[in-house]
Parts: C-alpha cells; structure tokens; sequence
C-alpha cells in the first residue's frame, strides 16, 4: 500500500481506531494483521517472504539465547545472515550476478548454463532491503549482545511487520521498537497532533515537490544527449532534491504515522543540504543505513583504528556497498563509490584531525577562512556529481524500452551527461527544458522548494511539528491550512510510488 | 479527546471546502480542458453570431462540419448560423454538464442545440485526476452518472468502480485537488492554448485528418495511439468487421418495443425540456461508429420526442460510414466521411426544421 493512496487514507484511521480499542495484550495483533494487510497489498507472495524472514529471525535470535557460547551462537546468527541475504540476493541481485558472470564469460568465450534472460523478470519485493537489514540488525545485535532475544513471537512478528517503516525506512533497531511496542498505548491528542502534522509535512514534500521536480527530472534524463550545461546542472540539482524530498517525505509520515500509534521511531534526516562535508551529509541523509553500515559494517572492519590505507578503503569499500545496497547496477555502485573516493580524499587531507589531533595547514586554512554555507554548497556539488549515477538505470531502462531499436549503453549516458555537465557557459534546451510544463509550474516547484529550504533553516534540527504545536493558536492554525491547502490543491496525485520503493 | 479531534478534522475540512470553492468561482467551467477552453471562450465572443450549437464527444467534434449544414439550410431558406462545440471524450454525463454551462453564456439568438445519444456513462481511465476530467465533475454530473451507472450490463464489480471513480472525481473537483496549477496556468499563462482547434473555417470543427502531428503535449500518447488505430484500420483488421456485425445486429434486432434506460431518457428529456422552456430546440443525433453498443443506445433515441431526432448510424442505410474509405479508425469518420455525415445529417434536419417552422 502507498502512503499517497486514497487506501492508506482509509486503512489509516480505521487501523488507529482498532488498535487503540484492543486492550494491551491484543495490540500486537493488530500490528501484525496491519502489517500484514499493508505489505501484502502490494502482493500476497510478499507477505509470504516477510513471515520467512520473521520465522528464521525468531528462530535464530531464540536459539542464540540458548546457546552459552560465541561459536555456537555464530552458527544461528550465520542461519540469519543466510536466510536474510539469501532472500536479498536471490530477489535483487541475482539477475545482477547472472548478467555480469555472463558478460565475464562471453570476452573469454565461454558459455553460460543459463538462459538469457531468465531472472530479469522476477519481482523485486518492495523494499526488501529495508525488511532484510532491519531484521538481520536483531540477530547480528542479540549475536552482540546489545538486544535481548525476543521470546514472544507475536511482539518478535510486530517488530518485522510494523508497517510505518517496513518498506522505505527508517531501518529500526529491535532495541528501540521491541520494547516500545510491548507498551500499552491509548490515543494520545497531543500526541495525535504532533504526528498528523509531521506526516502531513512528509506528504507537502512528496506530492507537492518531489512529484513535480519528477517532471523535469524525467526529462533531464530522457533528453541526457541535448541537454547540457547549467541546464544539466540545474537539472542534476533537482534531481538531488527530488530524491530528498521523496525519501524523506515517506520517512516523515513513517514518522508521523507512529508518533500516532505512540512509537518513537529514529529520525532518518536532519537537513542534509545544510551538511558542511561529506562525512557530516552522512549523519543527515538516510541516518538509519548510514549508522546500519556504520554499526555492523565499518566498525567490523576497523573503522578509524585502523592504518590509514585501510581506513581509505574501508571508506571506499563501505560506500560501494551502499551503493549496491540501493541498486543492483554499477552506476549505482559507482555513484556511491565516487562519494566514497571523495569521502577517503577528505579523510586523507584531514587524516592529522582524526589522527593526530593536528590539522594540516590547508585543511585547517580552508576550515577557518570559508564560512558554513560555502561549506554547504561545496558539499552539495559533490554529492550532485555523484548522485547524477544515480538514475542513470533507470534511464536506461526507460529509453531502451521506449527505442527498442536503438538501445544505448548505461556508460553512454554517463559519460554524455559528466561531458555535458562541464560545459558551463551553455545551458542548452534551458528554454525548452524549464518551459516543458509551462512557467506557471516552473515557478510553482521553484517556490515551494524555497518554503522548504527556508523552513528548514528556521526550524535548525528541531522537530517541526513540536514547533508548530507550541505556536499559539491562530499561528498554529494558519500553518495548518495552508500546509493542507498547498498539498491538497498543488499536490501531484497519480499514485506515483517512492523512488527508494525499488530498494 | 476523540471528539475534539473529529471536531478538528471537521472543522478543517470544512474550511478547506469553502476555499476551494471560492477558488474556483473565478473559473468558467471549461478551464480542465484546453480544446474546450479554446473552443468555447471563441463561441463565448462570438455567441450572439450562432443560433445553433453541436455538443457532445468527438462523433461531433470531428464529424459535423457546421458550414456544410448551413449552407444546405439556407439554401433551403432555413436562417442556420451554427458552431461545433463538441470536445473530445465527452460521454452523454460530460454532454449534459456541457449544456448547463452553455446555458449559462449569454445568446439570445440561440435556438437549436445539438446533442448526441452516442454513449453511456463513460471514462477513459487515462483522464483520471487530470484536470481535464476533474474541472467539470459536479453534484449534478454525479447524481447522472450515479443513476445510468448500475442500470447498464457490465458486471457489479466495473459498475462499482465506475461509480468510485465519479464520486471520486467530484471529491477532486470539491476540494480542487491537484487542480490549482492548472487553473493559475489557465488565469496567468494561456500559451499552452491552440487556437487552431477552432477549425479552419472558425466553426469548432476539426477532423481527426488534421490531427496528425498536431497534439498538445497532454495528448501527446495519443499521437501514437491515432497513428497506430489508423494504421490498423486501413489495413482491414478485422475487429472493424465485427464492430460492423454488432452494430448491423443490434439495427437489425431492433423492433421498437424495448425497454430504454430511463435514466438515460430521463437526462435527456430533462435536458430536452430546459431548453424548451427557453425557447430552445433540442435535436438528438444518432451517429454512427458509437463506442456504446447500439442495442443501449438506439431504444434511448427511439424515446426522444418525434420531430427532434436524427438518425444517422444505421449501417443498413449508411454503409459508406462503417467502410475504410470513409474511415479513419475504427470509432471516426476521416474528412471524407465527415463531409458526406455532415450533408446526410443536413438532408434529414431541414425537413424537421421546416415542419417545426410550418407547426409554429
């Protein structure tokens, strides 16, 4: 089910009411069955895969208890891994895999047992990368100690089955959720109204920007070989907005939407565009993955602690797998992989602060003489370099099927639009490109992307919506109104999934 | 603590309604639609010039050519001065809600109207949330999709939908959902607007045939999609051949005595009788290539008042209309077939207008 569907706008109140009706002891039910009911909406295959993973993670974490010693326990947490990044594997990556043993083969004429094409068309779960790291975080955290192995199926199948944030995120910790949703919790109107407005803040930044910055998005992409210069730029800048707006307007009604139920759940954006590097965006931008990797990846690895080249690649390394993480195609991988090189050249530069607790000279003058917001933008034009990889799949797929007869390579793309990009003193197509929706929409995305910059710079890393609700009541109510009027009347209403859906 | 919160929630929407409809009181009723609004904002200068109206989808956008039926009246001393206001995909709920908002511009000259019984209540799903399906949707429009809707023959689970979707589009139109950048584009930004689309002889009509490589970027699959639905047609798919065998199996069992859809009888009368009332005289037009099956549509027209119906989509008598070399696909007359449905159709209105003027 999608959170911008006229089904969500039913099944919301009438799972809040039941849910609060039940008494404590049967509120577990009541999220299993909404979670169950939400997810297998989408389909009721994947409603069979999401009881898989519940059922081999309860298990696993129950017997891991049992087990008094490391080497036994790494048996079941091994059961865990297996099952989880079997599942992960098999639905996301295996057409992936296949494809590139295939192509590996073919340069040395070999052939492949497989029949082409033969995976391509399985269906990907939606969001089975967010199901398959939430749960494999509990058993890799009982594994650790850090969670205690949940006894109670029912709480265990809640825990998977939460549907605020079982397909786009955040990722939760069974140590922050279990425990909540063992609570008894009863309507709460404060309560209430601090997670309607936040969702509603999450569904102004979806349907009003991210839906109408697809627009020209679509367009930059379709049209990678015409358009060039500013106008790519621009586009690329979009582009980068969009996918903020998209991904964090989902988290916010995921947010909003527990605050409702009583559930706390991690913030997964803190103003990433006001971050002032590279390393401080990743503690902004999708928090849950990036301390997901941090947590069970990075540190696994050595982390810091490590010797210098190692941590470089530790660095490089862990954003690969991020990127492969969001997709299973190599601009993805390289995208990521690219904010990760720039990421280890930071690091190496400013190696002494970490390190050694001196800067160098450079670091320190670049540190001292440029102020917060060149900062920002520098950082923001790095990542808008990477990320402009980021789609360039799906625009693959988009062009290839829309001119079957002319299929182009994704390393065209790239290399079409990184070319066009650098020529700075063209915007080619601006016109056509700007206009393709008329001014008056043009101008409709560019002002409502201001309201949201311009909020978030007043709102610093507080919450929103305890803001809102402290305002005094007419304050409070014109900012009421005219957030549901610019999403009732200026929202794009089509259906349109998220784009971390696919992920 | 419920209560205050339903309250609230009341409350705001209620609020919101009220905005909306302040809103769109600045908007005539066919800002959704940019042929629409073309076509109509010229009829609306112009009005005073026409004393007959064609309304309905695009069985009378792209085939009743208005200066071939004047000229045939006049010749037969019949003063006709008329103007094509059909738009594509109006189905007989769209037509109706069409005629309120001509009623509502201003033309005392105005005395026959035109309307087709040439569908159901129909949707092309496509237009769904779009302005252009949105803007017009009132309680009126739905109360008349409302009552055809669970009298026809598809099954309960379509019939359902197609409710859904009807009430759902007045709850867009409501509370303008989605709507208010077109509507600022129509207020501030007309470029978008073709006034070509007014026809080259400036009488709203415009055959498919001119279509081609003319679309507006909102039409732009449909581009494709007339090619592609010409293409099959020239070749002699054979899909026209049973089209044809329905249309000739419904004319053929077609005794006289069935039973109509009164809530299609009732739309139109209603329609019929307003307009009498203002001193306005309806024709039905039957035409041919219908979407709808004809044995729906043909009792419907048989229960219209004599002296106002014409009848021109029996294949029996027009067999020219259902052929390739009058075609343009399977549902449209190309030029050629516009022009000889636009002298039929005059041939059998100026004896109805003459025995109209002779009873007076």
């Amino acid at each position: 089910m999608l959170f911008n569907s006229l089904h969500f706008l039913v099944f919301f109140p009438v799972f809040c009411y039941l849910y609060f009706s039940v008494p404590k002891q049967h509120q577990w039910k009541i999220l299993v069955a909404g979670g169950y009911y939400f997810y297998g909406n989408f389909s009721p295959f994947f409603a069979i895969i999401l009881f898989v993973i519940t059922c081999n993670d309860f298990l696993a974490g129950k017997m891991m208890d049992k087990e008094s010693s490391q080497q036994k326990k790494k048996k079941w947490l091994f059961l865990s891994m297996a099952g989880n990044l079997g599942i992960l594997f098999t639905f996301k990556y295996l057409d992936f895999a296949d494809n590139n043993i295939r192509e590996l083969l073919a340069v040395f004429h070999i052939p492949w047992f497989v029949p082409e094409p033969y995976f391509n068309n399985w269906v990907v779960p939606v969001g089975v990368s967010f199901l398959t790291f939430q749960s494999l975080s509990y058993t890799i955290d009982v594994y650790k100690g850090v969670t205690k192995a949940e006894q109670h199926f029912g709480y265990f199948a809640s825990f998977t089955a939460f549907w605020p944030v079982m397909v786009n995120g955040p990722i939760e910790r069974a140590k922050n959720l279990l425990p909540q949703i063992k609570e008894e919790h009863r309507f709460d109107y404060d309560r209430m109204r601090l997670g309607l407005f936040r969702m509603a803040w999450g569904f102004f930044k979806k349907a009003v920007i991210a839906d109408r910055l697809a627009f020209y998005v679509d367009n930059l992409y379709l049209h990678y070989d015409v358009i060039s210069g500013w106008t790519t730029l621009i586009g690329g800048l979009f582009f980068f907005i969009q996918v903020y707006c998209d991904f964090s307007g989902y988290s916010d009604i995921a947010l909003g939407a527990a605050k409702v139920m009583g559930i706390d759940v991690m913030e997964n954006f803190k103003r990433p565009f006001f971050a002032k590097n590279l390393a401080d965006f990743w503690t902004r931008w999708h928090i849950s993955l990036s301390t997901w990797l941090t947590d069970y990846v990075f540190f696994y690895l050595g982390a810091y602690k490590a010797s210098g080249g190692k941590v470089i690649f530790n660095v490089i390394f862990v954003l690969a797998l991020c990127g492969l993480w969001h997709g299973a195609n190599w601009p993805m991988v390289l995208s990521f992989t690219m904010v990760g090189v720039f990421m280890a050249i930071r690091y190496w530069w400013q190696a002494n602060v970490v390190r050694i607790i001196k800067p160098s000279n450079t670091y320190r003058l670049f540190d001292k003489y440029f102020p917060d917001w060149a900062h920002s933008i520098i950082t923001i034009f790095l990542f808008l370099f990477c990320f402009l990889l980021f789609r360039v799949h799906t625009a693959q797929m988009a062009i290839n099927h829309a001119h079957p007869d002319a299929p182009v390579e994704w390393i065209t793309i790239a290399k079409t639009m990184y070319g066009n990009l650098f020529r700075l003193n063209t915007a080619a197509y601006f016109h056509e490109w700007m206009l393709n929706q008329g001014v008056i929409q043009f101008a409709i995305a560019i002002f409502f992307v201001a309201v949201l910059f311009i909020t978030e710079a007043i709102t610093g890393d507080s919450k929103i919506e305890t803001i809102v609700i402290s305002k005094d009541k007419i304050q409070r109510w014109t900012i009421y109104v005219l957030l549901l009027v610019s999403i009732v009347w200026f929202g794009i209403f089509n259906n349109t999934s998220f784009v971390y859906f696919q992920y | 603590m419920l209560k205050k919160t339903v309250r609230n929630i009341i409350l705001i929407t209620i609020l919101l309604l009220v905005l909306s409809s302040v809103v769109r009181f600045f908007m005539p009723f066919y800002w959704g639609d940019s042929v629409q609004t073309v076509k109509y904002e010229y009829y609306k200068k112009h009005a005073e010039q026409y004393n007959a109206v064609y309304l309905g989808g695009s069985l009378e956008y792209r085939h009743i050519d208005p200066t071939i039926i004047d000229s045939v009246a006049q010749k037969n001393g019949i003063d006709l001065r008329s103007f094509n206001l059909g738009v594509d995909g109006h189905g007989i709920v769209q037509e109706m809600s069409d005629l309120d908002g001509l009623l509502s511009i201003r033309n005392p000259n105005l005395k026959y109207i035109f309307l087709s019984i040439s569908s159901e209540a129909y949707f092309f799903q496509s237009n769904l949330h779009t302005p252009k399906w949105i803007s017009w949707h009132s309680a009126n429009s739905t109360y008349r999709a409302w009552s055809i809707i669970p009298t026809l023959d598809n099954p309960v689970i379509f019939r359902s939908k197609y409710m859904y979707f009807f009430g759902m589009s007045w709850m867009e139109n409501l509370f303008n959902i989605g709507t208010v950048p077109d509507m600022l584009k129509y207020r501030f930004d007309k470029t978008y607007l073709d006034s070509s689309y007014i026809g080259k002889d400036r009488n709203g009509f415009y055959p498919y045939d001119y279509e081609e490589n003319h679309l507006f970027m909102e039409y732009k699959w449909e581009d494709t999609l007339l090619l592609q639905s010409r293409k099959r047609f020239e070749s002699g798919d054979p899909y026209s051949d049973t089209l044809n065998k329905e249309v000739l199996t419904s004319f053929t069992n077609f005794k006289g005595t069935e039973k109509p859809n009164a809530p299609m009888v009732k739309i139109c009368l209603d329609a019929y009788n307003k307009c009498k009332k203002r001193g306005i005289q309806v024709f039905f037009i039957l035409p041919p290539k219908a979407r709808t099956n004809y044995s729906l549509l043909l009792p419907v027209f048989n229960a219209m008042p004599e002296g106002s119906k014409i009848e021109l989509g029996d294949i029996r008598k027009y067999p020219k209309f259902y052929s390739i070399e009058y075609g343009y696909n399977f549902h449209h007359l190309n030029y050629k077939g516009a022009k000889l449905f636009s002298h039929e159709m005059a041939k059998q209105l100026v004896p109805l207008m003459k025995a109209q003027r002779d009873s007076l």
